[in-house]
């Protein structure tokens, strides 16, 4: 039995035994059900078609968009209204599949490897679909950025673009990250918004006393969640270049500088809910909902129910070294496309409406506080949370992504443990938490530096 | 000198004759405190699934305050519980009748012919129903892929015929032993070719383990959820299992509604369970009980 | 029977169609995974060889250690738990006592609940505010009150009792039927000889159950082995990796990581270790005397 690996492809193929093997599995078994949606050829005129200013007749294609939701309780993914706009407005097709996160996430590297791909495909910017480029795995949308998309800001082009200079990502929205709260409650109780780091301990402290859980959290199957917190306070202590080097694994984690963040972390840590290991982080904000905590580190995509949307505000993360300019994290999401897509110019033609602003406010409506990529959008389209969000990316002094999109999946996963271990266990764990954190460091960095 | 009663009531066999109603009084008690803890945890989430969002966030779990409704069901079963139950549908029961059919005529096969290395078919078939199903995952995957069926229905199809053919080839395989050979020696003299044969004189026999390997293999291919989630990209081919994490991710921490939809997938089993309880039980002791 | 020769074809047809489902769609994706283990391949590029370095790495891996010693746990506490308890339930239910038949369906409805499904009823049961934790308030217990899926010393465990409820009822299915099938004249014999209860059980019904018992221990290892849905619901292998098992570090590396020979590496480990058991398994379920 030999196991032939193509040089230049990508798949373990088992030739033409595959195909004689298909055909007698079809044989005896009843006829299968639904398919995916079949490729189709493109007609003549799309194909020669070299993309001008006016918009392409795709009613023969359907672009297939593959997507995910996070899911705010009932709502229906916003994809599905964008595209209907973009039916409606042009006569082109676009399909819309929405798959829970998780199995997106599982599933990602067969979307983009697969030879009958989705066309589109919604996910984060950062190292992962970064990688993917530079597989040459992503269609080169070069030509919407340079026809559409030319007063975008700079720094978004840059996570757009590919090491030999093309773009392959188009985004749509990102979001910032911030301590949240509820402005009533902090009125009740007659709490000031902290600035400085010992300010912010000793308002924890107060709420504490005050039978608040002072920082609502869940790490349960998100263990994210708390890496969020190592990133600020190292971006407030060693400042962004230590955090990106330390992120490409120059520096080692069991080091000075990561130890003076988790003096600084351990500070905080008793005020954690105590449950934080046993929910989800959905579950963790309950408590904030329900005016039983105090404060939340969290990003705009958190759900924001209707009966709090006028009693909810954030403040930055407080400062600790005054000498250190203010980072804050906005990540980012967006499209890219399959460079095996079967309708490249269709579906740059559907990035090309992704891009405009119409488009991406439709996207974002419901989605908690994001913000759209496109800077064209008029102030008063955002709510007063979001445009406050807006000024508190622009004022800061460099923006990172978040530690598993700066960094990647594999190297993020110890981080993941190590920092929700530290919320739940606090300094006693300290020691076998950065040992173990270090090793599992190297073993990444080993595999990947072969 | 103790003294020995037989209780006439059950005059059934049993393994040893109770001396004293008192410890059969305790079992009786001992056994219905257990039973009801057994079932505990199913009523919780049904009363949970019944009632609504608000009023477990105000009263707590324990209560029924807020009155009962089915508004969750509905919700979940409108939320996209239908599509995926459907499809577990479309998924299990072409595998069964494919698994049925083939494993019969292995079964028949095997047991009945002189087969060089039958009892070495039978063990290599039967460790493919053992091996840990993660083994297969990527391979499947990449299978799909190359021969153009990744992301349908026949593909985990496929991968349940496969996995599952020991199983259900060893229980026919020993069910058809031990038939009267009289049976076939008369088809034999009638003229009966082996198709003729399987058709006529094996199948209409064979309903015993056909029906325990029907529920068993209902559940077992209903209740998969790693085949599917590594072959299966558009949600609205998704079988129950999947959908169920996916609901999850919609109605995120919302339990009335992740309850109401757990106990929907469950539905189809249960039902069948309760209506072939007998076929069930001899399905799975006959490969026990030698 | 002897095959004739006109019915050559029809054996090869009704014989070779089953076994060539599974040599390819089992036998072949299983060698492909072991192919698979000795590469590094991230799904998307080129693999790259590296023969045996996948499996060396696990080995200095403290996950790995981690996931082996929680599936060792899990195969004796769950192992024994469910074993005695089935075969306890069913020791009583085989006396036919009042109402025995509802005790039986009682004990063996979880059994009609998926893993997932289970997984999901035992992880709202024992969320910080749910179920267990609210009535150990209102029965005054509150110092009871655990974080039982979210404190490392803990959550496996919780697994454990989740997983323990659904298998229980399956296992005492099994060891009622053995019991049907132990010779009633032995027992009576021993009786007469002056045997108690407890004795009688001890040498007489025990060894008859021997046949049952094997199966039962061979099938709960492999599924020890096995386990997956159950945790990956519960837990996803937290509270920070202390509920690993086997199959959740691999699902993890193959899914979450993108590290497929790794993750390859490990299902090899998991067929390994469920082999010595497997084959126990068969040896015992086909008789020696097929022809």
């Amino acid at each position: 039995m030999s196991l032939v690996i193509k040089k230049r492809g990508t798949t373990i193929n088992s030739g033409k035994a595959a195909g004689a093997i298909a055909l007698l599995s079809s044989l005896s078994l009843l006829a299968g059900c639904a398919t995916a949606t079949t490729p189709e050829t493109p007609t003549s005129s799309a194909a020669n078609n070299s993309g001008s200013a006016s918009a392409l007749d795709c009613s023969a294609e359907t672009v297939s968009i593959q997507t995910w939701n996070v899911g705010a309780s009932g709502a229906e993914d916003p994809m599905n209204a964008v595209a209907e706009n973009y039916i409606a407005a042009t006569g082109n097709l676009v399909e819309v599949n929405s798959v829970n996160v998780e199995v997106f996430r599982s599933q990602l590297p067969t979307y983009v490897s697969s030879n009958n791909p989705p066309d589109g495909l919604k996910w984060l910017a950062g190292s992962t679909s970064r990688g993917f480029a530079e597989e040459g795995l992503l269609l080169d949308v070069s030509d919407v950025w340079s026809e559409h998309m030319a007063d975008f800001p700079a720094g978004l082009k840059a996570l757009s673009t590919d090491s030999t200079g093309k773009q392959y990502f188009i985004p749509t929205n990102y979001y910032w990250w911030a301590v949240f709260y509820r402005p009533s409650v902090f009125e009740e109780n007659g709490y000031s918004v902290p600035t400085t780091w010992d300010d912010f301990v000793g308002l924890a402290q107060q709420m504490e006393s005050d039978g608040l859980t002072p920082i609502a959290i869940g790490t349960s199957g998100a263990e994210w969640v708390a890496t969020a917190w190592f990133d600020y306070l190292n971006l407030r202590i060693n400042g962004a270049q230590f955090h990106r080097e330390l992120l490409e694994g120059k520096h080692s984690f069991n080091g000075p500088e990561v130890r003076e963040v988790f003096e600084k972390f351990a500070e905080i840590q008793p005020y954690f809910d105590p449950n934080s290991a046993g929910q989800e982080w959905q579950a963790g904000l309950q408590p904030l909902y329900n005016k039983q905590a105090g404060m939340t580190l969290m990003g705009g995509f958190l759900p924001i129910p209707e009966e709090m949307a006028n009693d909810i505000d954030f403040f930055a993360f407080p400062t600790i070294d005054p000498s250190i300019p203010r980072v804050e994290e906005a990540p980012t999401d967006g499209f890219f496309a399959s460079a095996n897509t079967d309708s490249p110019e269709c579906t740059k033609e559907f990035f090309a409406y992704l891009a405009t602003a119409e488009a991406q406010l439709k996207f974002i409506e419901n989605s908690g506080a994001q913000i759209a990529a496109n800077p064209s959008v008029p102030d008063d389209y955002y709510s007063e949370l979001t445009r406050k969000g807006r000024d508190h990316l622009a004022g800061a002094a460099d923006i990172t992504q978040f530690y598993d999109r700066d960094s990647s999946q594999e190297f993020a996963t110890p981080a993941n443990a190590a920092n929700a271990r530290f919320i739940a266990q606090g300094e006693a764990a300290l020691e076998e938490i950065l040992s173990e954190w270090q090793a599992a460091a190297e073993r990444v960095l080993a595999e990947q530096g072969n | 000198m103790k003294t020995q009663e037989y209780v006439i009531r059950n005059p059934r066999k049993k393994l040893v004759p109770i001396t004293t109603q008192v410890i059969r009084g305790f079992l009786v008690l001992l056994l219905s405190f257990l039973s009801v803890a057994w079932i505990l945890p199913v009523l919780a989430t049904l009363l949970t699934a019944l009632r609504s969002f608000d009023s477990i966030l105000t009263d707590g779990f324990l209560s029924i305050a807020g009155g009962l409704s089915f508004d969750n069901f509905v919700r979940v079963w409108n939320g996209g519980a239908y599509t995926y139950i459907l499809n577990s549908f479309a998924i299990t029961i072409p595998s069964l009748v494919a698994l049925l059919i083939l494993a019969s005529m292995a079964g028949f096969i095997l047991s009945r012919f002189e087969i060089p290395f039958a009892r070495g078919i039978l063990l290599v078939m039967l460790a493919g129903n053992l091996l840990p199903q993660q083994i297969l995952l990527i391979p499947y995957n990449r299978m799909a892929e190359n021969l153009g069926i990744f992301d349908t229905h026949l593909a985990v199809i496929l991968a349940h015929v496969g996995f599952q053919m020991g199983f259900f080839t060893f229980i026919t395989y020993n069910f058809i032993r031990q038939l009267p050979t009289e049976i076939f020696e008369a088809a034999r003299i009638d003229g009966c070719g082996l198709w003729k044969m399987f058709y006529s004189v094996l199948l209409p026999v064979l309903r015993p383990p056909l029906a325990a390997l029907a529920t068993l293999g209902f559940a077992w291919i209903y209740n998969d959820l790693l085949f599917a989630l590594a072959l299966i990209r558009t949600q609205d081919n998704m079988p129950v299992t999947v959908g169920l994490l996916s609901l999850q991710g919609q109605f995120v921490s919302d339990y009335t509604a992740l309850s109401a939809s757990a106990l929907l997938s469950a539905i189809p089993t249960v039902i069948l369970f309760i209506v072939l309880q007998r076929q069930f039980v001899s399905g799975l002791t006959v490969g026990s009980v030698k | 029977m002897r095959l004739f020769r006109g019915d050559r074809f029809a054996a090869i047809v009704m014989l070779g169609l089953p076994l060539l489902f599974e040599l390819v769609w089992v036998m072949w994706p299983a060698l492909q995974s072991i192919g698979i283990s000795t590469l590094r391949w991230n799904g998307t590029s080129e693999p790259t060889f590296i023969g045996g370095e996948n499996f060396t790495n696990l080995l200095s891996d403290p996950l790995f250690l981690t996931a082996i010693t929680n599936n060792v746990k899990w195969l004796f506490v769950f192992g024994i738990l469910s074993v005695l308890g089935g075969l306890a339930l069913a020791l009583a239910l085989h006396e036919q006592i009042k109402g025995w038949k509802i005790y039986r369906t009682a004990f063996f409805a979880p059994i009609a609940v998926s893993f997932v499904v289970t997984g999901f009823i035992w992880k709202w049961m024992f969320a910080p505010t749910g179920v267990i934790n609210t009535g150990l308030d209102a029965f005054g217990l509150e110092h009871l009150v655990t974080n039982w899926l979210g404190e490392e010393d803990v959550a496996l465990w919780s697994i454990v009792v989740a997983a323990t409820w659904r298998q229980v009822g399956y296992i005492m299915i099994l060891f009622l039927a053995g019991l049907k099938a132990v010779d009633l004249s032995t027992v009576e014999a021993a009786t007469v000889d002056g045997a108690n209860y407890w004795q009688r059980l001890r040498h007489v019904v025990l060894p008859a159950l021997a046949p049952s018992t094997a199966t039962v221990v061979a099938v709960t290892v492999i599924d020890s082995m096995r386990t997956f849905d159950i945790v990956w619901s519960m837990t996803q292998g937290g509270p920070f990796n202390t509920t690993q098992v086997l199959s959740t570090l691999m699902w993890r590396e193959a899914f979450g990581n993108y590290n497929l020979g790794y993750a390859s590496a490990i299902a090899v480990i998991i067929l390994l270790l469920t082999l010595g058991f497997v084959i126990v398994y068969l040896l015992r379920a086909i008789p020696k005397d097929t022809k």
